[in-house]
């Protein structure tokens, strides 16, 4: 698949400043997707119609050490440019934000014909240590070189964390399902309980997993995205999250 | 003496830290493959500032999200680059993972995916190129056309998948294909 080309801000901007459009950031502030006043010479307002997606994913790695995380903006802008109209040479933006633990940042694409279409994708990670909440905030725009911001999404904060648990097998069914309870040092309930585990036959007597977990607010309850990763543990009881 | 006591306690340390190294990667080749987890669910995220105002939230209206479109985000998102690097590979197989498929069935979808990213990104650009010179000569690019390519090549490569994973690996990936919708946005008029 292709992907766009990074754009630095700053030639965005130069862009912008050179065709008398607004720049990215200044746009950020604008409620509305078109400028205010009448409209420019031989144009009617709103003949283009934003028509793109913003999808957002979270996942921990396969050895749950990392927390990826994507932030994709595609599609394209509809519409007829009428005849006489300056603005049928308006180029368009899509802009991905990845900000994950203090890591990523907006990601800019290759400003295209405004009626093209467009794929931009930010991908970023984090090595993530057991129980330590990370910050993940995101937004995808589309920018037009003279009708300024026509798509944004501005999603909430969310608090991405790898939660340990530690259980027990108490009922092992001989076909490799193992029923299990927590069984936490210091008898603390766990963020993420896990059970049952899938394992060989028969089940170990204890596992330690991990699983991502989520909330909105620091206050907020957690929730734990499934599947859990699970090892075989002896020592019993043994790490757990709160 | 304080120095040898030194190295030694060093060497001690890092003997440790193989060992429980090795005892991890052994115990997580012996345990077995999707573990349950009771307290899991979807993950939904909700927006906080949206333009235009009428967006389609998945979060709160998931069944508004057509499955054509989610599952073409879905499938750019897994697919991943044309050259994908270790990391690309690993998030991928955590994706497919996720979505309910297991290890041999993961290697069958990301080829089938590979094939997905290649020909979208074809696609894309011979579209894009055709929307230029539409643009140079006053006419309308066929969006028509274009987004009835990219509806075939989702459908295309939904009944691939399909056809490669098992029948309950492709129940988990529609129900996780499904839940996915819950962090998609979309302008009503994207198709």
């Amino acid at each position: 698949m292709k992907r766009d080309a990074k754009v630095p801000l700053f030639l965005i901007i130069l862009y912008c400043l050179a065709h008398g459009a607004t720049p990215v950031r200044s746009a950020l502030a604008r409620p509305l997707a078109w400028p205010a006043g009448p409209s420019p010479q031989g144009c009617t307002q709103n003949w283009m119609t934003p028509a793109y997606s913003t999808y957002t994913s979270v996942t921990a790695s396969t050895d749950a050490t990392t927390i990826y995380t994507q932030v994709t903006v595609s599609g394209t802008t509809t519409g007829t440019c009428p005849a006489g109209c300056n603005q049928c040479h308006a180029l368009h933006t899509g802009s991905a934000y990845n900000y994950v633990g203090g890591v990523g940042g907006w990601y800019n694409g290759s400003a295209v014909a405004w009626n093209s279409w467009l794929d931009t994708v930010n991908n970023q990670e984090i090595t993530a240590t057991p129980g330590t909440e990370y910050t993940f905030t995101s937004s995808t725009q589309v920018v037009c070189s003279v009708a300024g911001l026509i798509y944004q999404v501005v999603d909430l904060p969310e608090y991405l964390s790898i939660a340990e648990t530690t259980v027990q097998t108490v009922q092992d069914n001989g076909a490799g399902v193992c029923k299990t309870s927590s069984d936490c040092t210091g008898g603390v309930s766990p963020r993420c309980p896990v059970s049952p585990v899938t394992d060989g036959m028969p089940c170990a007597p204890g596992f330690y997993c991990l699983s991502l977990s989520y909330r909105f607010s620091t206050s907020s309850p957690f929730t734990c995205l499934p599947p859990a990763l699970c090892v075989h543990t002896a020592t019993l009881p043994g790490a757990c999250t709160q | 003496m304080t120095r040898l006591l030194l190295v030694v306690a060093m060497f001690l340390t890092v003997l440790v830290g193989v060992s429980v190294s090795v005892w991890t990667r052994g115990g997580r080749s012996q345990a077995a493959n999707q573990q349950v987890c009771a307290a899991c669910t979807a993950r939904s995220r909700p927006s906080v500032s949206v333009t235009p105002s009428d967006i389609i939230d998945g979060a709160k209206n998931p069944e508004l999200i057509p499955d054509s479109i989610a599952y073409r985000l879905v499938f750019i998102s897994v697919a991943g680059p044309a050259i994908p690097s270790l990391q690309d590979m690993d998030r991928q197989r955590a994706h497919l993972r996720d979505a309910g498929l297991r290890t041999a069935e993961i290697s069958r979808a990301a080829g089938l995916l590979a094939v997905f990213g290649d020909r979208y990104g074809d696609l894309v650009t011979q579209y894009n190129e055709s929307v230029q010179v539409a643009n140079d000569s006053g006419e309308e690019p066929d969006l028509t056309t274009f987004l009835s390519q990219l509806d075939q090549l989702v459908e295309s490569t939904r009944e691939a998948l399909a056809a490669a994973i098992s029948p309950e690996a492709a129940k988990h990936l529609e129900a996780y294909v499904q839940s996915e919708k819950r962090n998609m946005r979309m302008t009503k008029e994207a198709r």
